[in-house]
């Protein structure tokens, strides 16, 4: 549906240095599909989104939405082809001087339909999103959530095959965010639309996307369906992703001693990450009888995923370095995800 | 105050409100769109054209900083070649609207300038031409700004008409002039000033009302 082919986006400014907003992105998202991209701020998630509807153009590369070259089209097809395509804001970009039945209805009067086919269709839009009883109001009267739900009405208002969300819930508190979401479930699954959403909170990822991108320094530095993401990370950035929704985070009083260096004859501390609920318990009790290692549960958590199950589990192995490799190579082979988060003296363990 | 002196007064008060009524109409034909166009051709803008739109300020600098009594008289040829005379009230209005021009499209360009981008933004995303945008998206968001700068310019309006008494203008401040001060009638003065008075009021009051009609930003529930 949506394919970047090796795009880069430099912005120059006079007297400035170059800044490589982008460098070689390629990514295809599919139809019907719910795309995040999720990166630090500064890594390029805003141009990225920019430059599938062409708000920004690709220094080099192409891109492709729904089997037309845009990066090919002269300026008044190019319009014509935005139609197609909805976007919203992080900070919903309405117009303070129109209600919002007006706000929804102008995609529609710039594409010049009449009167009443505006009226019909947009008080259609209102319901879909819940806004009926406040089609007369203007935007200075409605909450964050409601003004986001009509830039939902708005962006769909011309019927577009796809929906670009920029950090469109970033602006909104944790209740009114899930309620957004839902929303785009919803118009996902009945409408059929195709969404790329970016975002720099791991949480919107988790609750409604399929596949998902993580975009660092104008890089992709790594792509996935949302699940093996959570499971199977395979950089330390989205390592850290993950950690900041699953709540896999380490006691304080452990936290505080951990070392970075091997101590000879401590513990080493694992985060032990794997898909269903159970895999991970099974691991340390075959880790125990195969190789005669006890490993110490610190935390635990199951955890799900487009309703799929995971777990975390946070795990101390005694015994020093020599100990840990063989563990760690282990429960690499049974196919869960391990990453050494420190290590700490034998004795503290018990303290901690 | 004498029928006659009153009757000079209510002749002065219409020929006051003739001008700056003809010449704020005029001026905002010509220097809306000219305040659009400065605030959308710099780089990078809707119709990007920044070397026109330097020359363009420069030009509309000059204008402004050139003082209104000598606009008057430095353009006598030309209000000779629009309205046919150089001398009288309509004449008047030649050197009014040239004066309010520049003034006009700097405060139109001013307030489109305060639009949020992201509407813009929002707009091109929704496949909107630069006209359209212009038309359906910066006018309106930047009305309530315009309404406020358009108020401003007819209360300079009317005190600049009271220098147009030079070419035979009349109007108020020209009354106040010509029988106020030469002729010493201290009363004649005070009409003039409290008439003055009462037109910036209504002025100042019909244009903060209609600012906030046309302002939807801030509602009191």
């Amino acid at each position: 549906m949506i394919r970047l082919d090796s795009v880069s986006k430099t912005f120059t400014r006079p007297g400035q240095a170059e800044v490589t907003a982008l460098s070689d992105v390629s990514l295809t998202v599919e139809r019907g599909e719910i795309f995040g991209v999720i990166g630090p701020s500064g890594a390029g998630k805003s141009t990225l989104i920019r430059l599938i509807n062409l708000l920004e153009r690709p220094t080099t590369g192409t891109v492709t939405v729904d089997g037309t070259e845009l990066t090919a089209l002269p300026e008044a097809a190019l319009r014509a082809e935005r139609r197609k395509i909805g976007m919203i804001f992080q900070h919903f970009a309405l117009l303070s001087s129109r209600t919002v039945f007006d706000n929804v209805a102008l995609p529609l009067e710039l594409a010049g339909l009449d009167r009443r086919s505006i009226a019909t269709r947009v008080d259609r839009l209102l319901e879909l999103v819940g806004l009926t009883d406040k089609r007369d109001r203007y935007p200075a009267e409605l909450s964050g959530g409601q003004k986001q739900r009509v830039g939902v009405a708005r962006a769909l208002a011309s019927e577009p095959a796809v929906l670009l969300c920029d950090e469109a819930t970033s602006a909104l508190d944790p209740e009114t965010t899930a309620s957004i979401l839902q929303l785009l479930e919803k118009i996902n699954r009945e409408l059929g639309l195709t969404i790329v959403l970016i975002t720099h909170e791991m949480a919107v990822i988790k609750a409604i996307c399929h596949r998902v991108a993580v975009l660092e320094q104008g890089r992709v530095i790594e792509e996935a369906r949302v699940f093996d993401l959570f499971t199977r990370p395979q950089t330390a950035t989205a390592r850290a992703f993950v950690a900041s929704v699953t709540g896999a985070e380490l006691p304080e009083a452990l936290a505080a001693r951990l070392s970075e260096a091997p101590l000879a004859g401590g513990e080493t501390v694992l985060r032990l990450v794997f898909a269903g609920a159970q895999a991970g318990t099974t691991a340390l009790g075959q880790l125990a009888r195969r190789l005669g290692i006890d490993a110490a549960l610190l935390h635990g958590r199951v955890d799900s995923v487009q309703g799929a199950p995971f777990g975390t589990l946070i795990v101390a192995i005694p015994g020093g370095p020599e100990t840990a490799r063989p563990a760690i190579e282990f429960l690499s082979s049974l196919k869960l995800s391990v990453e050494v988060l420190g290590h700490v003296p034998a004795t503290l363990r018990a303290a901690g | 105050m004498s029928p006659q002196l009153f009757a000079l007064l209510a002749d002065a008060a219409w020929a006051t409100v003739y001008m700056v009524a003809v010449s704020a109409a005029i001026g905002t034909l010509l220097g809306g769109p000219i305040g659009i166009w400065l605030a959308t051709s710099g780089k990078g803008e809707l119709f990007a054209a920044p070397a026109a739109n330097r020359i363009a300020g420069l030009v509309v600098n000059a204008t402004r900083s050139t003082p209104f009594i000598i606009l008057v008289v430095a353009i006598i040829p030309f209000t000779r070649l629009v309205a046919g005379t150089s001398i009288g009230t309509t004449a008047a209005i030649v050197p009014l609207t040239i004066a309010c021009v520049p003034f006009i499209a700097r405060i139109i360009e001013a307030a489109v300038r305060e639009v949020d981008q992201s509407l813009v933004e929002a707009a091109k995303a929704m496949g909107a031409t630069p006209l359209q945008i212009v038309r359906k998206v910066l006018v309106p968001e930047a009305l309530p700004a315009i309404v406020a700068g358009l108020t401003l310019t007819v209360v300079s309006l009317i005190g600049y008409s009271a220098m147009v008494g030079a070419v035979g203008g009349g109007g108020l401040g020209d009354l106040g002039i010509r029988y106020g001060y030469q002729r010493f009638m201290p009363e004649m003065m005070a009409a003039v000033v409290i008439v003055l008075i009462l037109f910036v009021q209504a002025v100042q009051m019909a244009g903060d009302r209609l600012a906030r009609r046309v302002n939807k930003r801030q509602r009191s529930a």
